[in-house]
C-alpha cells in the first residue's frame, strides 16, 4: 500500500512541475508609457501610426551603487510603424528580447496631427480599452509637436519622463488652467457617446513639459477640430465647477493682486420651454484669500474688500464669456456639457432637439448664457501690508 | 483509508438562509449588469432588478413552504404520492438534467473568465478540468459539510463585494443615474427576463430542504435568504452605472471585474484588487456549482437507489465536462445560458403550480 501511494506521489510530482503562465520578470519588457504619431509615409486612405513603447530599465532606476554600471539611462524608447498599433506591438517583441507587458503602462500621448484625423484616433484607442493587460486608468494627453518627443526628455526630478508628467498634471489644485487628467476608462464613455470632450495639452521643450491648453474633440467623429488656452480652461472650469484650486490675477487700481481659490462650485439652470431659445443661467461661487498684492493700501477695510470681490467678479464673468463666446463662435461646439444637463433634466426636450444642438441648425448658439459670479474673499493671509511706501 | 463521518447528516434552517444566496451568487452577477443596461436606459434597470427580486423572492418562499410541509421526505417521495411514481421520476430527471447544464455552464463560464484575467496562456480545457474535479471532491464529501462551506465563504464573499462598491465611491458621479424612468414599458419586460434568470437557484429547495431538521422556520429563512442577492445586484448594478455611465457598462463583458479593476487602493502599495477580487469571487462560484451539482446527484440518487453516490458522481462528472467544453464561443456559452435559465424558471414554476394544484385536489395530507 506505501509503495504504491509513494509511486503515486511521484507520478503527480511530474504533473505538478510549472505553470503555462509562467514568465520571469526579468524577461518581461515593463512599459510604462506609449506615445502615437502619424508615420512620416504614409498614404490618404491607409494611415501608418508610429508606435513608440516606453520600456523601464530597472538597472537605471533606484539609489545608484557602486556595482551598477554608472550613468545607465532608466528608460529605453523603441518606435516602431504599423497599420495597426496591435501590429507594431508586436512587431516589437521580435525587435527587443523582452516581449512588451502593459499592466504598469501609465500614459498614452497622441499627437495632435493624428488626433486631427476624422476617427482614426477612436480607432488607435481599441487597444487600450479592448486589451486585458490594459487598465482603465493609463491616462492621455495630446502632444502639440511629435509624440514621441514627449516620451524623451529627461527630467531632472524623476528618473522617468512618464512619471514627471504624471506628477505634474496631479497639480490641477495649484493652477486653474489645467484639466483633471483623463483616463481612459472616461475616454471609453467620450468614445460611446455623442457628446464633445476635451483632452489635455503637452508640449516638451528641451528638458521640460508645458501643459498648454486642451484639445476640443468632436463628440460624433472623435477627432481634434480646435484648441482652446489656459485662460479658457479657467473659463470653463470655473462654469463647469470642476475647479479644484487656483488662482485669478486681477488689477485694482492699477496694481496686480492675486485671488487664491479654495473652494469653487457652479450652478447652472437651464431654461428650455422655449428650444428657439434656451437660457442658461450659470451662477459661479467661490471662497478663498489674497494669495499676493502689489499695492500697499489696507485690506482689512470692509469696503476695500468688497471692491476687491467685484473686481474678481468681473474678472471670473469674463473669463467664462470669454470661452463660452469661443464655443459658440469660433467652434460652434458646447464642450460644456449643456447639452448633458438638457438630456439629464429635460429629457423629453432633448430628444426633440439632440439632433440640432451643435450641428445642423445649431440651437446652441442661439442660447442666452448669463454668468454671475459670486466670489468672497475669507482672509487676506499671515499679514494686512507687507510694504508701507509714504506717499507724502 | 477511512472516511470521517459527520455525526449526523441534518441541517438548521439557518443554513437554508446561508444556501440560497451561496448557490444564487455565481457568475451570472459579473455580466448581468451588461445585460440588463443594455435593454434599459441610464439607471433604469434597477426597477426590473428590483420587480424580478420580489417575483423571485415570493417564488423561493412558495417552493419552501410546499417543500417543508412533507418533513424529511425527497422529492421523489412525496412528488410519487402526488403525480404518481413516472411522472414524478420524469420530473426527477428534468431537475437532474437542468442542474447538469448549471454546473457545465458555471464551469465554461469561470474558466472563460479566468482565462480572460488571470492565466493567457493556461487553456482552458485544463481550467475547467482543475475547477470540476475540485467540485466533484467537495460533491463526494458529507452533505452537511457543503452548508458549512457555504457559511464560511458567504461573509467572505459579501466582504469583498462590499469593498469593491466601497473602494469605488471615489468615482462615482451622481448625474450619470439622472434622467430616471425613461425606458419604454416593453424593454422593461425584456430586462425582467434577463434579471429573474440571475436569479437562479432555488431549486435546491426541492431536494435539500428534505435535510433540515425543523423545517418550520424554513420558508421565512428561504426568502430572506434571497433577499441578500436581490439586494446586491441592485447595488451592484446602480454602482457601475454610477461609474461607468450606461453606455460603457452596457459595452463592457464583464462590468462587475472592471468595477474590482478600477479599484485604486489610496498609497499605491497594492495595485491589484482584482486578483483579491477574483480570488474571492470563484470561491462564491464554486459554491454555486457544487450545489447545482449536488441537486443532480441527489435527484438521481433517489432513482436508482441501490447505485452507491460515488459512483454517480463520477459518472456526472465527464457529463457535465463535455456539456461545458461543447460551445465554441463566448456567443454560444451564453445562449446556453439563457436557454438554461429560462428553462430552470419554467421548470420550476410548472412543478410548483402541478403540485400544488394536484395535491390539493386529490388530497395528499402533508406531516406537518
Amino acid at each position: 500500500m506505501n509503495k504504491v501511494c509513494l509511486f503515486l506521489l511521484c507520478c503527480m510530482s511530474l504533473l505538478l512541475t510549472g505553470c503555462w503562465d509562467e514568465i520571469n520578470i526579468e524577461e518581461r519588457g515593463f512599459v510604462v508609457g506609449i506615445s502615437l504619431d502619424l508615420a512620416e509615409e504614409h498614404t490618404e486612405d491607409n494611415p501608418m501610426i508610429t508606435v513608440t513603447n516606453q520600456f523601464v530599465i530597472p538597472g537605471g532606476l533606484g539609489a545608484p551603487n557602486e556595482d551598477s554600471s554608472g550613468d545607465q539611462k532608466p528608460f529605453n524608447n523603441l518606435s516602431i510603424d504599423g497599420e495597426s498599433v496591435f501590429e507594431a506591438i508586436r512587431k516589437m517583441s521580435t525587435m527587443k528580447g523582452n516581449a512588451p507587458f502593459f499592466e504598469h503602462l501609465q500614459l498614452i500621448v497622441v499627437s495632435e496631427e493624428l488626433a486631427r484625423e476624422q476617427k482614426l484616433f477612436a480607432r488607435t484607442m481599441d487597444l487600450f480599452l479592448r486589451d486585458q493587460e490594459m487598465r482603465r486608468s493609463v491616462r492621455i494627453l495630446i502632444s502639440e509637436n511629435k509624440a514621441m518627443d514627449i516620451l524623451d526628455i529627461e527630467p531632472d526630478s524623476e528618473p522617468l519622463p512618464v512619471m514627471y508628467i504624471n506628477n505634474a498634471s496631479e497639480n490641477n489644485d495649484k493652477v486653474a488652467g489645467l484639466l483633471e487628467p483623463l483616463r481612459t476608462g472616461d475616454l471609453h464613455e467620450y468614445l460611446l457617446e455623442k457628446n464633445n470632450y476635451l483632452i489635455p495639452r503637452i508640449f516638451a521643450l528641451d528638458n521640460e513639459i508645458q501643459f498648454n491648453g486642451a484639445g476640443v474633440f468632436n463628440g460624433r467623429t472623435n477627432h481634434l477640430v480646435g484648441v482652446i488656452n489656459d485662460e479658457e480652461i479657467v473659463g470653463l472650469n470655473l462654469i463647469t465647477g470642476d475647479l479644484k484650486g487656483g488662482f485669478i490675477k486681477f488689477e485694482i487700481n492699477d496694481q496686480l493682486m492675486i485671488y487664491e481659490i479654495r473652494k469653487a462650485k457652479s450652478n447652472i439652470k437651464i431654461n428650455a420651454d422655449d428650444t428657439n431659445n434656451i437660457h442658461i443661467d450659470i451662477v459661479i461661487s467661490t471662497e478663498g484669500n489674497i494669495g499676493e498684492m502689489y499695492g500697499e493700501r489696507t485690506l482689512l477695510e470692509k469696503d476695500y474688500l468688497e471692491e476687491i470681490e467685484t473686481q474678481i467678479n468681473g474678472k471670473m464673468e469674463s473669463l467664462a464669456y470669454d470661452v463660452i463666446q469661443k464655443g459658440k463662435e469660433e467652434l460652434e461646439m458646447d464642450f460644456f456639457g449643456f447639452g448633458e444637463m438638457l438630456q439629464q433634466r429635460h429629457y423629453k426636450k432633448w430628444e426633440k432637439i439632440k439632433d440640432n444642438w451643435d450641428e445642423g441648425e445649431n440651437i446652441f448658439k442661439n442660447t442666452t448664457v448669463k454668468v454671475k459670479a459670486d466670489a468672497i474673499v475669507r482672509t487676506t493671509g499671515a499679514t494686512d501690508k507687507v510694504k508701507d511706501w509714504e506717499s507724502e | 483509508m477511512k472516511r470521517f463521518k459527520y455525526a449526523d447528516e441534518r441541517i438548521s434552517e439557518k443554513d437554508i438562509l446561508v444556501a440560497i444566496p451561496s448557490s444564487v451568487i455565481g457568475v451570472g452577477i459579473l455580466s448581468l449588469p451588461r445585460e440588463v443596461a443594455s435593454v434599459t436606459k441610464f439607471a433604469d434597470g434597477w426597477v426590473p432588478l428590483l420587480i424580478g427580486g420580489c417575483i423571485v423572492i415570493f417564488m423561493t418562499w412558495a417552493i419552501a413552504k410546499f417543500a417543508s410541509g412533507f418533513r424529511h421526505q425527497t422529492f421523489l417521495t412525496y412528488a410519487s404520492k402526488i403525480v404518481t411514481k413516472p411522472v414524478a421520476i420524469v420530473l426527477t430527471i428534468l431537475f437532474a438534467a437542468s442542474s447538469i447544464v448549471i454546473t457545465a455552464y458555471q464551469v465554461r463560464k469561470i474558466s472563460n473568465i479566468a482565462q480572460q484575467y488571470l492565466f493567457d496562456q493556461t487553456p482552458i480545457e485544463i481550467v475547467a478540468l482543475t475547477f470540476l474535479l475540485v467540485v466533484v471532491y467537495a460533491v463526494s464529501g458529507s452533505r452537511a459539510g457543503l452548508f458549512r462551506i457555504n457559511i464560511m465563504f458567504l461573509p467572505i464573499i459579501l466582504l469583498i463585494a462590499f469593498s469593491v462598491i466601497i473602494f469605488n465611491l471615489g468615482w462615482f458621479e451622481i448625474k450619470k443615474l439622472m434622467p430616471v424612468f425613461q425606458t419604454p414599458p416593453t424593454d422593461y419586460v425584456k430586462a425582467l427576463n434577463t434579471s429573474t434568470i440571475s436569479y437562479l437557484g432555488f431549486s435546491i429547495l426541492w431536494f435539500h430542504l428534505a435535510l433540515v431538521g425543523q423545517p418550520k422556520k424554513a420558508p421565512k429563512m428561504a426568502a430572506l435568504g434571497m433577499c441578500i442577492p436581490v439586494g446586491l445586484y441592485i447595488i451592484i448594478f446602480l454602482v457601475c452605472i454610477a461609474v461607468f455611465g450606461n453606455a460603457v457598462t452596457s459595452n463592457l463583458l464583464y462590468p462587475t471585474i472592471e468595477l474590482a479593476k478600477v479599484v485604486e487602493i489610496p498609497g499605491g502599495f497594492f495595485e491589484r484588487f482584482e486578483s483579491i477580487f477574483f480570488v474571492i469571487w470563484i470561491m462564491a462560484i464554486f459554491n454555486t456549482t457544487t450545489m447545482a451539482m449536488d441537486i443532480s446527484v441527489i435527484a438521481l440518487n433517489s432513482i436508482f437507489k441501490n447505485t452507491m453516490k460515488l459512483k454517480i458522481i463520477f459518472m456526472l462528472a465527464p457529463v457535465v465536462y463535455l456539456i461545458g467544453m461543447l460551445p465554441q464561443d463566448i456567443v454560444t456559452v451564453d445562449l446556453l445560458g439563457a436557454i438554461m435559465g429560462n428553462t430552470i424558471v419554467i421548470l420550476n414554476i410548472f412543478v410548483l403550480l402541478l403540485l400544488t394544484v394536484i395535491a390539493k385536489i386529490r388530497g395528499v395530507k402533508r406531516n406537518e
